[in-house]
């Protein structure tokens, strides 16, 4: 009884160690984006979950490995028509995992330090390279429509008078936006696959590069 | 210089750690996108989404464009064989339970 006691205090002992050696990183980011539209501003925001793991002993090529729980911010620029500012973008997969460390970061030797920083210190602008990839739908309710949406255009895909007002992160505590799936209600149904219902992606269609993923993440 | 067929496929089942999601090295967005040269291969389709994420998998299925080796370092692979490279990443240090929460 004393060896296993011994035995599960050495494994804690380790565990504290390595927790205290590599800690893992975790926030919230409230992401919110503006449009101007002929009708007025139009804003939607998202509140989504970072948390970013080292990856000191299973060698797999990532130093770090990067969770996010949310979803994309909507805005409905018009009655039924949506802009959705995706968790993926110009930073790779997982860009909105990067955004903050690269927008706070940028200056700083230590990312997370920065990011602690901007605590309470209200939203901070995004400047164009880490806006995530903006998207629309011809049809909501028909993922194959999706298009992209150039940040510098909007008007292209909205209309005549619509531009992109405003883009911002802010370190925040609320809780993680939910309920993205009633304005995508196919959302459920591809269960995280290529919008297009492919098993495998790649593209060169839009609905075949985006899946479900980039707009919902580790949410049930 | 030939690159021997052996050597190739090496470098595939590499390259799979460095595309899609969990990339190792960072080749920019749309790494996996299909069309992408890789020397004498190009990418066909992966294998990347919410779903194989999820299972932490991730796959990527190349075409060479030519003949890849020689008879004397150990064989030929023809021009337009597809080659399927995959990884499963258990995140085993994944703990957002302990995490230092920033907020």
């Amino acid at each position: 009884m004393r060896a296993l006691a011994i035995f599960i205090a050495a494994i804690l002992a380790l565990y504290g160690l390595y927790k205290l050696s590599y800690p893992t990183q975790s926030w919230r980011q409230n992401i919110t984006i503006t449009v101007t539209t002929p009708e007025g501003e139009k804003t939607g925001s998202s509140v989504q979950s970072v948390t970013w793991t080292p990856n000191p002993i299973f060698k797999d090529g990532a130093s770090e490995h990067v969770n996010m729980q949310g979803e994309a911010v909507a805005v409905e620029v018009a009655p039924g028509k949506f802009l959705f500012a995706l968790l993926t973008g110009p930073l790779g997969p997982e860009h909105m995992g990067w955004v903050a460390r690269r927008l706070f970061g940028a200056k700083a030797a230590d990312d997370y330090a920065a990011i602690r920083a901007a605590r309470g210190k209200g939203p901070a602008d995004l400047p164009t390279a880490l806006i995530p990839m903006l998207v629309t739908f011809k049809d909501i309710n028909d993922p194959k429509t999706v298009e992209r949406v150039d940040p510098n255009n909007l008007a292209a895909a909205f209309g005549q008078g619509v531009r992109l007002a405003r883009a911002s992160i802010e370190i925040t505590n609320d809780p993680v936006t939910t309920g993205i799936e009633k304005k995508l209600p196919w959302l459920g149904r591809i269960k995280g696959g290529y919008l297009d219902g492919q098993f495998a992606g790649g593209g060169p269609e839009l609905s075949n590069i985006l899946h479900g993923g980039n707009f919902r993440q580790g949410m049930k | 210089m030939t690159i021997s067929k052996d050597l190739f496929l090496a470098l595939l089942s590499m390259d799979a750690y460095n595309r899609g999601y969990g990339a190792g090295v960072d080749l920019g967005q749309n790494s996996d996108k299909s069309g992408t040269l890789l020397g004498s291969a190009t990418i066909l389709k992966s294998k990347g989404d919410q779903e194989a994420q999820d299972a932490g998998f991730y796959a990527v299925a190349y075409k060479t464009t030519k003949d890849i080796g020689t008879k004397d370092t150990g064989g030929i692979i023809p021009a337009e064989t597809t080659i399927i490279s995959y990884r499963g990443t258990d995140n085993f240090t994944n703990d957002p339970i302990a995490a230092e929460q920033i907020f």
